[in-house]
């Protein structure tokens, strides 16, 4: 039965493919697959998945590329990769990618080139020629060319450093074309009492020259002055400077919010006592008595803006520093004199990076935390060992034997801080307004010749020059000397001469009414007793514009301080005008920014006055204040791309948790402290008391019992505080550990019981 | 239905299967015989198109198992020896995913699970999980997936093996049921199976068909076949064995063998028509010696002398 | 497509039946997440975003990868169902594709049950959502690749324990490949080595997109890597058949 059948089966030819699963079929199919992957290795196409799209080129590069209407050349120079440290060799085609995305973007006009820069070859040549030098024996930077101007990124590595991110190179990148393709110079504002610009003397006085600050700023920029008293600033500033802003006016300040929630740029240094400012009053040498200028007030605060940032600065108070005092002769350092080394000045920003030796005279220090939105950058701090003092000492003169006495005894009594202040701060992000209820009434006119009625006729200062050159470097001249009538006396600690500039701010025209006799000085208290006093007036002006009448926020009167009988009567006849709910001519007032904007807070004035101390133009002083304005006065669009991507995203609730019970037990420990403290003075007195006798060891010997004790209960109250937050942070953990594990292995369970149950034999 | 043609596989040096061909009709059950190692299952798999044969063709219902394989597989149904499942799955849902895999699907799928189950007598077990079937459940489950789209074609790997003997008379009975309709192999080592339900059988060894034909005609190829069996008792039966070479008819005397008064052997004819003639004879023989007669007759010749002695020809 | 369906779903019930895949879920639920909480100290580090947690994962893939894909043909060959499978209407890479995307949901459930991990940061911060995709999709891809490399040699053997130890064998070299202390090792005198070892390792294909940059070159050699193993399963199941 067998059928024997033919051959043709065998014969015909196969049309499966079978040879794809031979060893050639793998052998090719992976080769296709290498190469595939090899060619993508090449790309550097992505997808970016962040929401800032750190990864891709930001709109803001986008926008400056596109303002390129003129040949940029950007030329790569590199070493060989044989020459290059290991770990930069990756780095190099990353840039290369970047580089050529920059040109993608504007083919017309960006032009990139890379040269392999070989030891001793026309590209070295032309490496130094544009300015590049090798670091570390290597070439890795970049130099942008745009007609005659080059901007160099001298060493790419240092700009990717610690992580190899594309947004620090795109930052370095855009700067220099920015920088290249400009074509005018930017505006600068400065906003000052001082006179910067110098001021030839009439009737043949000398001659002041300019500040070094001022004639480096001309160079650059366009400088714009801007009165303390504003009420608008020009559209067109591309910073405003406000330098020992001293007597600005509510309205003043809130021109300065509506420019910065435009996306203005600030920067802003405030004093508390102004060195410059306090000789400003002083009669000049051959001078006609009737000429004596009004004094200029020695503490300048912007109160209202600070407070809406989330910061105070106390103009009345300032920073002595242990660790940064200054060494005036060689057996006395002045704490109140900061030399910032290395230790207060934090490097994580680009204008303090190459700072190394700052010097601050008396200066003030910011305390806070930004408001929401806002983001801060600690630029510089005092060290740990600070205090707060009295403005008194600032007038003391240290080359006295009572100002050196002083000192002494503020060193022997120290109390430090126990945390570092910040001397100097850059917020950056969307800016609130600081004014919710709109622009405040303009003062009353103020009579012509008030001390606060703007410096512009006046003559400034004469002397500061002579002065500088005949003291101690710093050496203040106190107006006491000069007005012992109106100011207190120096060692008085109730005087605050700082609070002067609220008094001008607020609607005191007795205070502008009567400059000779009622120095600010004179006029602190004014504002605070303003309200109780003018009962009439009052009433008004709360209803119309509240935000008038308060106090400043900054300066809280001081409870010691017995009310001048001069004060109730002052303002009493204030005639504070309605201010128009909104004026037809002026454009809607800004609630908050739209754009970024970026302010620059310095606790100190008198660093800038190189007139005052020579040595300012010698250390870091002057470069920490170029870089602030550089920086500020910096593209928009790149300040877009230095910010973006960096934002942390911390953990919210969790902070809110630990700071809302660290707020719940903080009247407690304060409670507390303060009787460890009262303890701390007894037992100090006692142990220096000289007649010690056993009872009163004894004594001393309990209440260090009782400080222990108290310490412990603080420590105690602290762990109680942070178990709230420890147990949540316990709850989540084994959540996220245990929760789904359980979960799946109940669902396991149900699983295999039902089919146990369905499936089994029966 | 089934059309192998010079089918040959070797498994590097060593070949299974060399150059076999083989035609199975729809309604023939061929039994496929052959010892251990002599190619039956690599046949049935290069055939089931598990594996790929290194020359020759396989066409399935007039459709080319190289050509189109998933087209060919379609038209059987396979039982893999030892017939593995899928420990993890009922019956129902083994024979299900079998079915949908088979193209079938909704009420159709259903059908022919309720069929398949009915067929193979699995009504006790179909929710049962397969792991805990006992070894004649599993077998007939797995033939249960063979037939459940109801194939042409079905190839059986030792369908019976491990059963006991009620279980091997059930699937039997399936195969010569279904044989009728189908183009059946099936392989066995049991050489009654083959004569119980195989319309024809196919003897293999070292990848080589040695026999081809039904069970009948390969029993009487059988050497012993047209032999005459005799028992004889009686005193004198001594040299019994050299007197019945000796007669007339007679060829030769094979397994001659005396036990007390008894006496067995095998006397082969001179040619297959002197059966009778020989018979005769011997008759004669016993009467002359008064001695009795017991057993006389003709050999039919036995499948498994067939087998050994085709499959044991090429060995030692 | 049918057939891949069907087989899909018989795998994917054969896992979901066995204790197997709760196990292994359950292991790398808390894996992830121990290692990351207590290991990483996740809450301490103050960051809303996933970029910790993540870090573990090619080191649990390592392990957990080849956990789910060792019995998908080894325990076929071991059965002997493989016969059964291939002898059905059926093509080799029908069941290939329809086993792997079995494990696959397998590997998307063990990812789903760290979703804990996303809604905390969501409820203690304010993460980038796109951010926290991106690290999971990397992470499912890498997942994925080590599943396919497993499958290979699981058609390669009949035993799950022998596919295992070769598995994570080859896993551990691909995840090491690019990590840093190798990277740093080799670049001084091999840097193409290191180069190689970046591109191939999941580790920083991983570590890439768990800060939201997915390059294409890491999508084309997570999928080659995936595809090209599916394809060897082929090649490795038909050859031993042959």
């Amino acid at each position: 039965m067998s059928t024997p059948t033919s051959p043709s089966g065998s014969a015909q030819p196969r049309k499966h493919s079978g040879w794809l699963l031979t060893g050639a079929g793998v052998a090719i199919v992976a080769a296709i697959f290498i190469a595939l992957n090899w060619f993508f290795s090449l790309s550097s196409a992505n997808l970016d998945f962040t929401e800032n799209k750190v990864h891709t080129l930001s709109e803001g590069t986008t926008n400056i590329l596109k303002r390129v209407d003129a040949d940029v050349t950007i030329q790569l120079f590199v070493s060989p990769d044989d020459d290059l440290m290991p770990q930069f060799r990756p780095i190099v085609n990353q840039v290369e990618g970047w580089l050529q995305r920059y040109h993608e973007l504007q083919p017309e006009h960006i032009k990139v080139q890379k040269f392999v820069v070989e030891p001793a070859s026309d590209e070295e040549q032309a490496a130094q020629t544009v300015g590049l030098q090798p670091q570390r024996n290597q070439y890795f930077g970049i130099a942008i060319t745009c007609l005659d101007k080059t901007s160099l990124i001298p060493f790419v590595p240092a700009l990717m450093a610690p992580a190899v991110d594309q947004d620090r190179i795109e930052f370095g990148l855009s700067a220099g074309i920015t920088e290249v393709t400009a074509q005018k110079k930017k505006v600068v504002g400065l906003m000052t009492p001082l006179q910067l610009s110098g001021n030839a003397m009439p009737f043949g006085g000398r001659g002041q020259p300019a500040w070094a600050i001022y004639e480096a700023l001309k160079s650059q920029y366009e400088v714009k002055m801007v009165d303390v008293k504003v009420n608008k600033i020009e559209d067109g500033l591309d910073v405003l400077l406000l330098i020992h802003p001293a007597g600005i006016t509510d309205e003043a300040q809130w021109a300065v919010d509506q420019y910065l929630l435009k996306g203005g740029r600030v920067i802003a240094f405030l004093d508390p006592y102004s060195i410059v400012a306090s000789q400003s009053g002083q009669p000049q040498q051959g001078m006609p008595p009737g000429m004596s200028p009004g004094a200029i007030p020695t503490g300048s605060n912007l109160p209202k803006l600070l407070s809406a940032w989330g910061y105070t600065f106390e103009s009345d108070k300032i920073v002595a520093d242990l660790n940064y005092a200054t060494p005036m002769t060689p057996d006395f350092r002045s704490p109140i004199l900061l030399t910032l080394g290395t230790d207060g000045i934090r490097k994580n920003s680009e204008v303090t990076k190459e700072i190394s030796d700052l010097w601050f005279i008396f200066s003030g220090a910011y305390t806070g935390s930004p408001a929401t939105g806002l983001k801060e950058t600690i630029l510089l701090t005092t060290s740990v060992k600070n205090q707060l003092v009295d403005t008194s000492y600032a007038s003391a003169n240290p080359n006295s034997q009572q100002g050196q006495g002083q000192m002494q005894n503020l060193i022997r009594t120290f109390k430090p801080e126990g945390k570092e202040r910040l001397l100097a701060l850059e917020l950056t992000g969307k800016f609130k307004t600081a004014f919710p209820e709109g622009k405040p009434a303009p003062p009353p006119p103020a009579p012509p010749g008030g001390p606060a009625g703007g410096m512009g006729g006046l003559p400034p200062g004469m002397n500061f020059g002579p002065q500088g050159e005949e003291g101690a470097p710093g050496t203040p001249a106190p107006a006491a000397d000069v007005k012992p009538a109106e100011a207190a006396p120096a060692p008085s600690p109730e005087v605050k001469p700082a609070a002067a500039p609220a008094a001008a701010a607020t609607p005191a025209p007795a205070a502008e009414a009567k400059p000779a006799e009622a120095p600010p000085a004179a006029a602190v208290p004014a504002p605070a007793e303003t309200k109780p006093a003018e009962a009439p007036a009052a009433p008004v002006a709360a209803e119309t514009k509240p935000v008038e009448v308060t106090t400043p926020p900054v300066a809280v009167p001081d409870p010691l301080l017995p009310p001048p009988a001069a004060a109730p009567g002052t303002p009493a006849s204030a005639p504070i005008p309605a201010a128009p709910a909104g004026d037809p001519n002026q454009p809607p007032a800004l609630k908050e920014s739209a754009k970024d904007g970026l302010v620059y807070l310095v606790a100190d004035s008198d660093l800038l006055a190189d007139m005052l101390t020579p040595q300012i133009l010698q250390n870091s002083n002057l470069p920490f204040a170029l870089n602030l304005v550089d920086q500020a006065a910096g593209d928009k669009d790149l300040m877009s791309i230095r910010s973006r991507g960096s934002s942390r995203r911390p953990f919210d609730t969790l902070n809110n948790i630990r700071s809302v019970a660290n707020e719940k037990i903080k009247g407690d420990i304060e409670a507390m402290n303060a009787e460890v403290e009262k303890i701390n003075t007894s037992i100090s007195a006692q142990k220096t008391s000289k007649d010690r006798n056993q009872a009163l060891f004894s004594g001393l010997k309990e209440m260090e019992a009782k400080q222990r004790e108290i310490s412990k209960r603080i420590y105690e109250k602290q762990k109680e505080a942070n178990k709230e937050v420890k147990s949540k942070e316990n709850f989540i953990q084994w959540m996220n550990i245990l929760l789904m594990p359980l979960l799946i292995a109940g669902i396991g369970l149900v699983v295999w019981i039902l089919r146990k149950v369905k499936t089994s034999a029966r | 239905m089934i059309e192998i043609t010079s089918l040959s596989k070797h498994f590097g040096p060593k070949v299974a299967v060399d150059n076999l061909s083989l035609t199975v009709q729809k309604g023939q059950v061929l039994g496929f015989l052959g010892p251990n190692g002599a190619g039956k299952s690599t046949t049935m798999r290069m055939i089931t198109g598990y594996l790929p044969p290194t020359a020759g063709a396989i066409t399935i219902g007039g459709v080319d198992m190289l050509d189109d394989p998933n087209q060919a597989k379609a038209k059987i149904g396979y039982l893999p020896e030892s017939a593995p499942l899928y420990a993890d799955m009922t019956v129902e849902g083994f024979l299900a995913f079998a079915a949908a895999l088979r193209g079938l699907n909704g009420p159709a799928k259903k059908a022919a699970v309720d069929k398949a189950i009915s067929t193979c007598f699995l009504e006790k077990v179909r929710t049962q999980s397969i792991d805990t079937l006992s070894k004649g459940y599993r077998h007939r489950t797995c033939l249960a997936q063979a037939i459940i789209h109801d194939p042409e074609v079905l190839i059986l790997d030792e369908p019976t093996d491990g059963l006991d003997p009620n279980q091997k008379d059930v699937v039997r009975n399936l195969i010569k049921e279904m044989g009728k309709t189908k183009a059946i192999i099936f392989s066995t080592h049991i050489l009654e199976e083959v004569e119980a339900c195989c319309t024809r059988a196919v003897i293999i060894d070292q990848g080589r068909v040695v026999a081809d034909g039904t069970p009948d005609e390969l029993k009487r190829r059988a050497l012993r076949a047209g032999s005459v069996h005799v028992k004889i008792s009686g005193q004198g039966s001594h040299g019994l064995a050299a007197d019945l070479g000796k007669l007339g008819h007679a060829a030769r005397v094979e397994n001659p063998a005396t036990s007390g008064d008894t006496f067995t052997a095998t006397v082969f004819p001179k040619s297959k028509t002197a059966i009778s003639a020989l018979s005769t004879e011997i008759y004669e023989l016993c009467r002359q010696r008064s001695l009795v007669l017991q057993e006389l007759h003709e050999e039919p010749g036995r499948l498994d002398d067939m087998f050994r002695e085709l499959t044991s020809q090429n060995k030692v | 497509m049918r057939h891949i369906g069907i087989i899909f779903k018989r795998e994917l019930a054969s896992y979901f039946n066995n204790p197997l895949a709760y196990v292994l879920i359950i292991i790398f639920s808390i894996l992830s997440m121990g290692l990351t909480f207590v290991i990483g100290k996740f809450l301490d580090l103050n960051d809303a975003s996933l970029t910790s947690f993540f870090w573990f994962h090619p080191w649990i893939y390592m392990i957990f990868g080849p956990a789910i894909g060792m019995r998908l043909w080894a325990e076929e060959n071991r059965m002997g169902t493989t016969e059964l499978l291939l002898t059905m209407p059926i093509s080799a890479w029908q069941a290939i594709v329809g086993k792997f995307l079995a494990a696959c949901v397998v590997l998307a459930a063990a990812l789903v049950s760290t979703l804990p991990i996303v809604y905390t940061v969501y409820h203690l911060g304010n993460p980038d959502g796109a951010m926290i995709f991106s690290g999971y999709l990397g992470s499912f891809l890498i997942g994925a690749a080590t599943i396919a490399i497993t499958c290979a040699i699981s058609a390669l053997t009949r035993s799950q324990i022998s596919c295992l130890l070769i598995s994570v064998v080859i896993c551990f070299i691909l995840v090491l490949a690019g990590f840093p202390s190798v990277t740093d090792f080799l670049r001084p005198t091999m840097p193409w080595l290191a180069d190689l070892g970046n591109s191939v390792s999941f580790w920083w294909h991983q570590s890439e997109m768990a800060r939201g940059l997915v390059r294409l070159q890491s999508l084309v050699y997570l999928i080659t890597v995936s595809v090209f193993s599916l394809y060897l399963t082929s090649v490795i199941i038909r050859s031993k058949r042959a």
